[in-house]
């Protein structure tokens, strides 16, 4: 599955407006979302690659030994190793109680567990010049079963937690997402089992506390140029429709990407 | 809680008397002497996935991935992955097992395939052929001949699954330990009387260490473990 994206920036103070704004033009009442987002990073290290690092002048003796080096490594696919990450929506019930370690043992307690669970995958953004970026995004929802060595076997370590609190809407084809980031500083050791903390405990990741307006178009096979300037038009008239309300932008393809370096 | 014995035929092990059709004399065998009635076609669908080496040339490591679709649990795919660690760190570690939802089993295959290709790489493919499912009183029987697709020596012999199930009262917390103990181990004995009964010799067999929970995830990953033919 493909994703076409645009991003918008916008500070607190504006941000009712923006949900009245979006409420109207989707024509319904935006959900209340609250999700944990848990990245993961392969254990593994990463292997050198064939990439050409410029800048050094070697002699021809050097270049030699390094062609045949490539060479005989070139058997082997050095292909890319990807962050993952694995979300789980969450009631504001979910939130509170101490961090109690039986029940992280058990892996019971609110807001943790192993019910709910996806996991997401997202490749680096297509090169090229275009309206929107373009993306290939995976999900995989998680019926149950031990998540945690799941992620483990397969290869994988949390390294970052966070909690995306906000309203999404749907217009048309379009997801539009108005959310923030909200991190809980100090957390010591990251496991999806562990229970939420209280929810005072999560502050925004943006110090200014901005807000973000994200505007999806899903497409089922990114490959289908017709497809691909389908959910473009429809991205590119919501976006005229919105000039001066809020800009919707391309984020720095490079600045997505995910994998690992 | 359900207890399951799995019990698989090599053709080095067969000793039906040299039968040109092992499967069909399995049949004949479970419905002449278990009298049993004819429930369902049975399917199985296996691929394995090894993890690859960390270096050039290096051993590869014996960590395995595996997805497993069972047509009598029609609504998930189950994956599962062995333990971190070195090998023989832990003798008993498990396989950590997870349930997808069974739509997801060409996109999931697609994505380990293609973007987890640094650390997985395909390895074998084994499915039930003619498979059949019976029931015969509180048992359910389902035979198949396993075929591994694409290797040279594709036939892999017959697999016989043989699932008890017994009813428990439903009051929480009321089966202690040894009782769970002990209705595993009747439900074995019956599972292994069963299958002297039809009188096949020289099967592997593994059974799942049945726990009122969680069923499924134990029979998959007792499935893993017999399905990686090492």
């Amino acid at each position: 599955m493909h994703e076409l994206l645009l991003y918008g920036q916008l500070p607190a103070a504006r941000h009712d407006q923006l949900l009245n704004i979006i409420s109207g033009v989707a024509a319904m009442q935006p959900d209340y979302t609250l999700e944990r987002h848990v990245i993961f990073k392969p254990t593994r290290p990463l292997v050198q690659s064939n990439l050409l690092r410029g800048g050094v002048v070697k002699s021809d003796a050097q270049v030699v030994k390094t062609k045949k080096s490539a060479q005989s490594t070139a058997g082997t696919e050095r292909a890319d190793m990807y962050h993952v990450r694995l979300i789980k929506r969450v009631e504001e019930d979910d939130f509170g109680g101490d961090v109690d370690m039986d029940s992280v043992e058990k892996g019971k307690g609110q807001g943790g567990g192993s019910k709910g669970w996806r996991l997401r995958f997202e490749d680096v953004p297509e090169p090229g010049k275009r309206a929107a970026l373009l993306r290939m995004v995976d999900e995989q929802p998680f019926l149950g079963g031990e998540i945690s060595g799941y992620m483990e076997g397969l290869g994988y370590k949390p390294v970052t937690e966070y909690i995306v609190e906000g309203h999404r809407a749907v217009h048309g084809n379009i997801v539009l997402f108005l959310h923030r980031i909200l991190t809980r500083p100090g957390a010591k050791s990251i496991s999806i089992n562990a229970p939420l903390a209280s929810f005072s405990d999560y502050i925004p990741m943006d110090p200014a506390n901005g807000y973000l307006l994200s505007t999806t178009v899903r497409l089922s096979d990114g490959g289908i140029p017709k497809l691909v300037d389908m959910g473009m038009d429809e991205l590119e008239a919501f976006r005229r429709m919105m000039l001066g309300v809020i800009d919707l932008d391309q984020p720095d393809r490079l600045a997505l990407d995910t994998r690992v370096k | 809680m359900t207890t399951t014995g799995i019990f698989h035929i090599t053709s080095a092990s067969n000793t039906a008397s040299g039968s040109s059709n092992p499967l069909q004399v399995l049949k004949d065998r479970i419905i002449t002497r278990t009298n049993p009635i004819p429930i369902a076609s049975w399917q199985l669908d296996h691929r394995l996935l090894q993890e690859k080496s960390l270096t050039d040339g290096g051993k590869p490591p014996q960590r395995f991935q595996h997805l497993l679709r069972l047509s009598h649990h029609p609504s998930q795919l189950f994956v599962a992955v062995s333990p971190p660690g070195p090998e023989g760190e832990k003798e008993d570690a498990k396989n950590a097992v997870i349930a997808l939802p069974v739509q997801q089993y060409n996109p999931f295959l697609g994505l380990l395939t293609s973007k987890f290709a640094a650390i997985w790489g395909p390895q074998a493919y084994l499915q039930v052929v003619d498979g059949m499912a019976y029931g015969a009183g509180e048992f359910q029987i389902r035979v198949g001949e396993l075929r591994q697709n694409g290797s040279s020596t594709p036939d892999r012999g017959i697999i016989c699954c043989i699932e008890a199930t017994h009813a428990i009262d439903d009051e929480e917390d009321s089966l202690t330990p040894e009782e769970i103990q002990d209705l595993e181990g009747n439900a074995k004995a019956e599972i292994q009387a069963l299958w002297t009964r039809i009188g096949f010799e020289g099967a592997k067999e593994v059974f799942t260490s049945g726990s009122p929970d969680g069923d499924a995830f134990d029979e998959a990953r007792t499935w893993c473990d017999l399905l990686k033919l090492r």
